[in-house]
């Protein structure tokens, strides 16, 4: 009983993160073998490899979309993905609550493989992907939303220079929005970030 | 039997010789006895009247226009396609439906009538089939899953193996209409496909309908309707049901604003050479028209004995035009894909697309979409002029 209300009402809080048009993207060290490729007709079945053909399903559909993604691959293996969902020139709601637009720019379905997590691969692909948003997308802002807990995601978005300017916190039940609570908040409230790179 | 001047038969030799000989050119006169059977159409759902083999009941017509001119070539050379290839694919797909779960009353609708059809002309095995296929997609209604709602699965298949196709897409007005159960060419989802198709490089032509085609008013409002959808110039067609009425037809897609056609084939399950050429032609050349006719060799089929075997007619075919350095176009429908509609027909196509890649990796085939084919040849003329 409480598994089934548990499925249909959800709560979820994140911090909300950005890149603003003319911050500095500080690019980290890649770790050895590692390549962050961009998501293409040619591969994006891939994930198919390490996830699942209804993933692989919901990229090819992403790619349909005008998304822009990117893969990591370790060895030439796929380790980890993640997208970038452009909002074009009306505002859109992600993950049930999460809103962003006019003419910015998402950052969603990040993913590293946990076999190889810790390796700097998930800082490697936010700053490739954010560069290529800057490239398809000049003058926009680019926002995320990252988990309270763990800090690891919030820590790599902020190494490659996202400044942190909201909480939200949200509800939905059957995937309907249903409370909403949103906390502006300065970059400053939160730990300095460890910008020594390796 | 159209019946052209000598002037007029002269011009069509002429522009067939151009296309297709680079350099020094065989005399005309040599070929002219020849061309009227391209100029011979006998009714859309004819068999072949002397089918070069017979697999399964399934007549196969070689490119025997293009043998005969090979006789009579001598040391004249062929044009080479991109690449220097010596022959040339084009991979195209009709995408007679968008998806499978629409309307869905209406589909459970007809498969409960044609169930009873079976059932009073005794079919038994048939109305088995049809009761199999509704359970199949009630099952995936349910589970909201739909195989055939689905184009992004045949952009990555093509681009994993290095080449890009031809879709032909209806350009309607209303998804349920005289003309079926099919799709708006406006609908969303139908347009964030095209402009995805336009943007990975592949090409987008009109797939003419039924009831709006009769003359080149109504194909141009089609192309108009598409081009608007897709953001992109169409250029190439090729009539649903392969319904063109010719000679007339070509005429009607001239003046409608088409340059390629790709309307010359065999209904099924029959394939080939309808005329007996693998090799692009202007069939209004007489008349000063650039209009290209790619005839199609291959296409799939969701029933009866050429299902299982188009892997084979493909080896078949692809050995003929490599003979003559022609042009082999293949269709396979996108709504083929659920093999509860078409069983084993996607496994094949996925086979051929292996076959094709390994032959494109060796120098042996150009894949091109019918497009780059015209634009190759009018530019090889042109070069050469």
């Amino acid at each position: 009983m409480f598994s089934v209300i548990r499925r249909i009402v959800q709560r979820r809080s994140v911090y909300l993160v950005e890149l603003k048009p003319d911050a500095c993207i500080r690019v980290p060290t890649a770790c050895e073998a590692l390549e962050i490729r961009p998501v293409e007709w040619s591969n994006v079945n891939r994930v198919s490899d390490v996830r699942s053909s209804q993933l692989a399903h919901g990229f090819r559909q992403q790619l349909t979309a005008g998304w822009l993604g990117v893969y990591a691959f370790h060895h030439n293996a796929l380790v980890g993905h993640f997208w970038a969902q452009p909002s074009g020139p009306t505002r859109r709601r992600i993950w049930g609550g999460v809103d962003f637009g006019p003419n910015e720019v998402v950052l969603a379905w990040g993913w590293v493989s946990p076999d190889h997590r810790g390796k700097g691969i998930f800082q490697s692909m936010i700053a490739e992907l954010t560069k290529r948003v800057r490239q398809r997308y000049p003058g926009q802002r680019i926002i995320a939303d990252v988990p309270i807990d763990p800090r690891a995601s919030l820590t790599a978005h902020r190494r490659i220079g996202f400044t942190c300017f909201g909480r939200l916190t949200y509800v939905t039940a059957a995937r309907r929005l249903v409370h909403r609570r949103y906390e502006s908040m300065n970059d400053a409230e939160h730990d300095q970030p460890n910008v020594d790179m390796e | 039997m159209t019946s052209l001047t000598r002037t007029e038969r002269f011009a069509f030799v002429n522009a067939l010789i151009e296309d297709r000989f680079e350099g020094h050119r065989p005399d005309g006169r040599l070929i002219e006895p020849q061309i009227d059977q391209l100029l011979r159409f006998n009714p859309g759902r004819a068999a072949p009247e002397s089918p070069s083999l017979s697999i399964d009941g399934v007549g196969i017509v070689d490119p025997h226009f293009d043998f005969a001119l090979d006789k009579i070539r001598g040391h004249h050379a062929l044009r080479p396609w991109p690449g220097g290839a010596p022959m040339a694919i084009a991979i195209t797909h009709d995408v007679d439906l968008f998806d499978g779960l629409s309307y869905f009353g209406l589909r459970a609708a007809g498969w409960a009538a044609s169930t009873a059809r079976a059932l009073l002309r005794a079919q038994a095995v048939r109305a088995a089939e049809i009761v199999r296929r509704g359970l199949q997609w009630t099952r995936w209604w349910f589970a909201n899953h739909d195989p055939v709602a689905d184009i992004s699965h045949w952009q990555a298949l093509e681009a994993e193996h290095g080449v890009r196709s031809t879709f032909f897409f209806l350009a309607l007005q209303k998804a349920l209409s005289k003309e079926g159960r099919l799709y708006r060419v406006d609908d969303p989802r139908v347009k964030q496909t095209l402009r995805s198709l336009r943007d990975g490089g592949w090409e987008i032509g009109l797939h003419a309908a039924r009831y709006e085609s009769g003359d080149a008013l109504g194909l141009e409002r089609q192309r108009v309707r598409l081009e608007n959808a897709a953001g992109c110039r169409v250029s190439s067609i090729r009539y649903h049901y392969l319904t063109a009425q010719f000679p007339q037809a070509w005429q009607h897609m001239v003046d409608a604003g088409f340059t390629v056609s790709s309307n010359v084939g065999f209904h099924p399950p029959h394939q080939g050479f309808k005329t007996g050429t693998s090799w692009p032609y202007r069939p209004l050349a007489h008349r000063g028209r650039a209009l290209y006719e790619m005839p199609m060799a291959l296409m799939d089929l969701a029933h009866g004995p050429a299902r299982p075997r188009l892997a084979d007619f493909f080896d078949h075919l692809i050995t003929q035009v490599k003979r003559v350095g022609g042009l082999l176009v293949i269709n396979f429908h996108t709504n083929y894909r659920a093999d509860i509609d078409a069983p084993g027909v996607h496994a094949q196509f996925v086979d051929i697309l292996g076959k094709i890649k390994r032959r494109a990796q060796a120098g042996d085939a150009a894949v091109l979409t019918l497009r780059d084919a015209e634009a190759h040849v009018r530019r090889s003329r042109d070069d050469d002029a």
